[in-house]
């Protein structure tokens, strides 16, 4: 019920628009980059690595006006209020909105890859390899971006605050600190997700891509849980006497 | 139900002290007071969203806000969002579109409709829903005339036939006359003053509103 009244306000509202667009961009992007660049493999491996680099580095930055926008409106207008006012719980609201903007997301991403990599005649197992990859990292960026809502409960601010965070993040994950060097932000080019997919791309070495998997999946439980967190405390504080 | 307040703070500013109230389902209660005299820190306090000292037996989950800002998502259809509450709660849904008037604005998209229209489907879905409170937070700012006498006159029939507690705040008396029910007068001196419905008029006026002793 509550989940088709969702869908229905991201239909209606648009935001799915700008994320399409996003999606376009950031393919073409990649497509630049692959031919303006040296390919630095041969190659399909050179198109899938070029590919993941576009839309991985570029998805905080492109998918933040989008994503900002449908996070954070409902705080803006107080539409928060509209759900307790007929008795749904925060918590089931917060985490429906955020399961829509997840699905959203993972139809266009999805669309987007598998439309690219067909035209370029990759096998669909390579292509699915590099799409799981990029679905996880899109629900890592889905949830800081929720957090950071949460935490601002302004649209602009959420925008900012997640481009120059990434900026920022990028900067810091290149710095040599031993164990922290590459661990500290998931979607740059010297993070240790980027170098297990390249080290899979080139050497088709399993143990990197499910190492990638398990590196994703942990940052997504950990972001999950803290969201969760902060939306319970927001509902223990309303059902206080 | 009971209301005790010992102290309520806000911002470093003690807002109200040593007051309390018995209030039965039904009851129909005009908040008056100044600017600044703590009507609102009240309601925040109602609603579970500033610590106070004592006790309130009123679960603020229990609470429907109606405010002058529209709180109803403003990309969807007045008819989207009879049936998704209809599905939710289904309590008098076709009676509170009936008495609204919401029919002849069902294709209308929740941000194109006037202020008027928008107090009726915020009121729409704060009375379908089963809470006990309904807190009406100057619902009736930036209304024309004609509209704001419908809003009242509708306030004013349902809640004489109906076991929901009200609370109805505005800074015209004339409203507040017209609705009857208590009244609660938050005035200088820290304190809210219940009940005063037997002072004439301008008694009230003079003491609580225009700050007189």
């Amino acid at each position: 019920m509550l989940f088709m009244f969702e869908i229905k306000r991201m239909i209606r509202g648009k935001d799915w628009i700008g994320m399409i667009i996003g999606m376009i961009v950031m393919i073409i992007a990649a497509i630049i980059n692959s031919i303006v660049v040296q390919p630095m493999f041969d190659g399909n491996k050179s198109i899938r690595f070029d590919y993941y680099c576009g839309i991985s580095q570029l998805m905080p930055f492109v998918f933040a006006p989008s994503i900002g926008n449908y996070l954070t409106k409902d705080y803006e207008d107080y539409s928060d209020s509209f759900y307790s006012n007929i008795k749904i719980p925060f918590k089931q609201y917060y985490l429906t909105r955020m399961l829509v903007i997840i699905l959203m997301g993972i139809i266009i991403i999805s669309v987007g890859t598998e439309g690219y990599f067909l035209k370029e005649n990759i096998e669909i197992f390579s292509s699915l390899n590099i799409l799981t990859i990029l679905i996880l990292q899109y629900i890592y960026v889905v949830l800081v971006m929720g957090i950071i809502a949460y935490c601002t409960q302004k649209r602009i601010m959420t925008i900012i605050f997640t481009i120059f965070g990434t900026l920022f993040m990028s900067v810091l994950n290149i710095l040599p600190i031993p164990k922290l060097q590459g661990n500290l932000f998931l979607l740059d080019a010297h993070s240790i997700v980027t170098n297990n997919i390249k080290e899979f791309i080139v050497f088709n070495n399993i143990d990197n891509y499910l190492n990638n998997i398990v590196i994703l999946l942990v940052w997504i439980f950990v972001l999950f849980n803290i969201y969760y967190i902060m939306i319970a405390h927001k509902e223990k504080r309303k059902e206080r006497i | 139900m009971k209301i005790v307040i010992d102290e309520l703070s806000y911002k470093n500013k003690l807002i109200i002290q040593k007051s309390n109230f018995n209030i039965d389902y039904g009851d129909f209660i005009n908040v008056i007071g100044q600017n600044g005299s703590g009507k609102s820190s009240f309601f925040k306090m109602l609603l579970g969203k500033i610590k106070y000292k004592g006790e309130v037996e009123i679960l603020p989950s229990n609470i429907a806000v109606v405010s002058d800002y529209s709180r109803v998502p403003k990309e969807l259809k007045v008819s989207d969002v009879v049936d998704f509450v209809r599905k939710v709660n289904n309590n008098d849904v076709d009676k509170l579109v009936s008495l609204l008037n919401l029919k002849n604005i069902f294709n209308s998209k929740i941000g194109k409709l006037s202020s008027g229209e928008k107090r009726r489907v915020e009121i729409f879905v704060a009375l379908s829903s089963e809470k006990e409170v309904i807190i009406y937070d100057e619902i009736t700012n930036a209304l024309d005339m004609r509209v704001k006498e419908e809003l009242l006159q509708f306030i004013k029939r349902y809640h004489s036939n109906n076991k929901k507690i009200a609370f109805f705040t505005t800074h015209d008396l004339s409203e507040v006359f017209y609705l009857e029910g208590k009244y609660w007068f938050f005035n200088q001196n820290r304190k809210i003053i219940e009940d005063l419905s037997k002072e004439s008029q301008e008694d009230i006026m003079k003491k609580y509103v225009l700050g007189g002793d």
